[in-house]
């Protein structure tokens, strides 16, 4: 289906609850609410006929962004399908009953990000199946001090400028 | 009654883990659970510490056999971001190498599958085809793989002139090694018992689960994102897509025989190109990274690889997602292996041509009685090789 | 020299273990198998099980979901046996050194006989390593 036809029957189905981007001739963005996020991953999927490729997340300090990715392949285009997950606990409902293919991308967002996705058949941890810490999330911004791996430093030096092994002032961590 | 069986975490006939445990009923198996991650090296979190000039290298090794996929994924991520276009002879360059790793990658898989069907030949046969292409990665990029060859705006080497004669001469030997080989695979009759209607993972699934590659288009989906999202060189190029239409074992080996010949034709094209060219620029110099993000896209020789950047305007990247095909791949295993024998399950997950080490032994529990029997990866080849057998042999009777 | 040792130099068994590398130096070692570099005329054979093996060969940095079973696949092997770790990543982690599921390199949990680095090493220079270790007998 063409880009402007896609803009247009979106709009018209959820009104105010999204806003459509478009950065380049190749590259849409949808942004949308929390609840009508399965509906439009639905719309999308079924009724526009996109083929599902992936999701992603990206943490931004106040919440959780996730996205999902559906190429429409005849006419060379991406459209992505973005919400945001406000901290903290940040939940949303999944996919993967509409879409059997979503169930790892959701398993990997809720383990790297600790977003919790309601009504998945079988939320556990795709990556690190049994040596994870309970609670640690290695995507997530705020870290608890234990489980930040130690620098390694092979030279044996101390810079002058550290104190007690935390990073000298003005670098990133 | 049900048993468990696990193959994994080091799966027999692969070099990396993911682990199976199979609910068996008999022979049959009746269901499979799915474990991986056993390579989790946490490279999405170690790219945001790299400057962008420095994450091409680190995403090279993601995978080693298809080493040049990820690299051009990320750097189209970041050229949609910037929204550049790289030189002429810089395109053709890219797509050079890509289809020579296409290439030796396809035959690595299929030298792999025959060597647990039993046919040792083949295996060997299809790894000494494959060497002359490693040879000519060796004299043009410099590495027999991990190639570092490509950056944001371009390449980073040139390919000499003077090598060009010899990359036509590998071209065409290999084209009929190929034909030669081919002809053996689809001709066999044992072949055609052991792979026809196993592991069948129909058209409507492959859309449900979003499966890619040679198993999508094994199935008769028609996705290769070389024709559908066509990045640099690859829509000034003519090549088929190769569709099959049941999605079995055997539609899967041969849609990667068939692809290739197309590669072959790909690269003989973009050699043309260049020679026809006078060596110029081949990179365009790129300044600082603005806010922004981009998806990334190339076909790598086991689907779609997609790579989504996000910068916030530092030197280094904000995220990057990495999404290698065969994370989408692999879960069609839940479809594709329950309703077949145990002899049948390892090469079922083998023709996904998974990206993940995997060696072990299988073992079998018990659940009633708790006993529990180890097979080796011997055992488990043997199961495979004893089948073929009884195949050959059933063969042999009937055609007296 | 005694005729253990002498039938343990003349036909070496070996067996591969992968530590979630990218999978590069294992198609390296398999390729050694292949017509090009043909290690069988010497007598090496890849074995499918610890138990038959007299060199075990190691590539990948350590994850932290694969050490239990690295660490009991080594008391499961027949000692002696000769440890070789190849690859970069192996040696010294390489390039994934800083990565919060990497526990070291492997000759923090397993004595190891020698070193080939590279990334991923050729055929020849595996050939050499394995070569080398087992004159020294």
């Amino acid at each position: 289906m063409e880009r402007e036809e896609v803009k247009k029957r979106i709009a018209e189905k959820f009104g105010e609850k999204v806003k459509v981007a478009e950065r380049s001739p190749r590259r849409i963005y949808v942004y949308a609410e929390n609840d009508i996020w399965v509906d439009l991953a639905d719309f999308v999927f079924n009724e526009l006929d996109a083929r599902f490729d992936t999701g992603a997340a990206v943490d931004d300090r106040e919440g959780v962004e996730v996205m999902f990715f559906f190429p429409f392949d005849r006419e060379h285009y991406y459209l992505t399908i973005k919400t945001f997950a406000k901290k903290p606990n940040p939940e949303l409902d999944s996919i993967s009953n509409i879409i059997p293919g979503a169930k790892w991308i959701e398993r990997e967002i809720f383990e790297m990000y600790e977003v919790f996705f309601r009504n998945h058949p079988d939320l556990r941890p795709v990556l690190r199946a049994d040596t994870r810490p309970k609670d640690f999330y290695p995507a997530k911004r705020e870290v608890k001090d234990e489980h930040v791996p130690p620098r390694r430093r092979d030279d044996g030096d101390e810079r002058a400028d550290e104190v007690e092994g935390k990073p000298p002032a003005g670098q990133n961590p | 009654m049900v048993k468990k069986v696990p193959i994994g975490p080091f799966h027999p006939i692969l070099e990396e883990p993911e682990f199976f445990e199979l609910h068996v009923d008999g022979e049959r198996v009746v269901d499979i659970d799915i474990t991986i991650g056993w390579s989790h090296r946490g490279i999405e979190l170690l790219s945001e510490r790299k400057t962008w000039d420095q994450v091409p290298f680190l995403v090279e090794r993601v995978c080693g056999i298809c080493s040049c996929s990820h690299p051009y994924a990320y750097v189209k991520a970041v050229e949609d971001l910037l929204g550049i276009e790289v030189p002429l002879r810089a395109q053709f360059l890219r797509a050079i190498v890509a289809e020579l790793e296409r290439l030796h990658s396809h035959l690595l898989w299929t030298g792999l599958a025959g060597h647990f069907i039993g046919y040792n030949t083949v295996f060997m046969w299809t790894w000494k085809y494959r060497e002359p292409v490693l040879d000519v990665l060796e004299a043009t990029t410099g590495n027999r793989n991990h190639y570092a060859m490509l950056k944001v705006g371009g390449v980073r080497r040139d390919i000499p002139q003077e090598e060009i004669p010899n990359v036509l001469k590998m071209l065409d030997e290999l084209e009929r090694n190929n034909d030669l080989l081919t002809k053996a695979i689809l001709d066999d009759p044992v072949i055609h018992a052991r792979t026809v209607g196993v592991g069948i993972f129909d058209k409507e699934q492959c859309r449900l689960y979003g499966a890619l590659g040679p198993t999508a288009r094994a199935a008769g989906y028609d996705i290769d994102s070389r024709r559908d999202h066509p990045i640099d060189a690859y829509d000034k190029v003519e090549f088929n897509v190769i569709l099959r239409e049941n999605g079995d074992v055997f539609d899967k080996a041969v849609v990667r025989q068939l692809e290739n010949f197309e590669s072959i034709k790909i690269i003989r094209q973009c050699l043309k190109a260049i020679e026809d060219t006078e060596p110029g620029d081949i990179a365009v110099e790129v300044g600082e990274i603005p806010p922004g993000e981009g998806i990334g896209v190339y076909e790598a020789p086991r689907g779609e690889v997609l790579h989504y950047i996000r910068s916030n305007g530092k030197n280094m990247p904000m995220r990057l997602k990495i999404r290698a095909p065969s994370f989408n791949n692999i879960l069609t295993n839940e479809v594709s292996v329950p309703g077949n024998t145990v002899a049948d399950a390892g090469l079922i997950t083998a023709a996904v041509d998974p990206c993940y080490s995997c060696t072990e032994r299988v073992g079998v529990l018990d659940t009633s009685s708790g006993e529990r029997r180890v097979l080796t990866e011997a055992d488990l080849i043997r199961l495979s090789v004893e089948k073929t057998e009884r195949i050959r042999k059933e063969l042999e009777g009937t055609e007296r | 020299m005694s005729i253990t040792l002498k039938a343990l130099k003349k036909s070496p068994w070996v067996f591969h273990v992968n530590t979630g590398a990218c999978n590069n130096c294992d198609i390296e070692i398999l390729d050694c198998l292949t017509p090009k570099f043909d290690i069988e005329r010497f007598g090496i054979v890849l074995v499918g099980s610890i138990r038959h093996a007299d060199v075990l060969l190691i590539s990948g940095p350590v994850t932290k979901n694969v050490l239990p079973r690295l660490k009991r696949l080594y008391e499961q092997a027949p000692k002696p046996i000769k440890v070789i770790v190849v690859g970069a990543c192996g040696c010294t982690c390489g390039i994934f050194r800083d990565g919060y599921n990497i526990v070291g390199p492997v000759d923090k949990y397993i004595p190891v006989d020698a070193y080939v680095p590279g990334c991923p090493p050729k055929p020849e220079t595996i050939i050499s390593g394995v070569v080398k270790v087992l004159s020294k007998l």
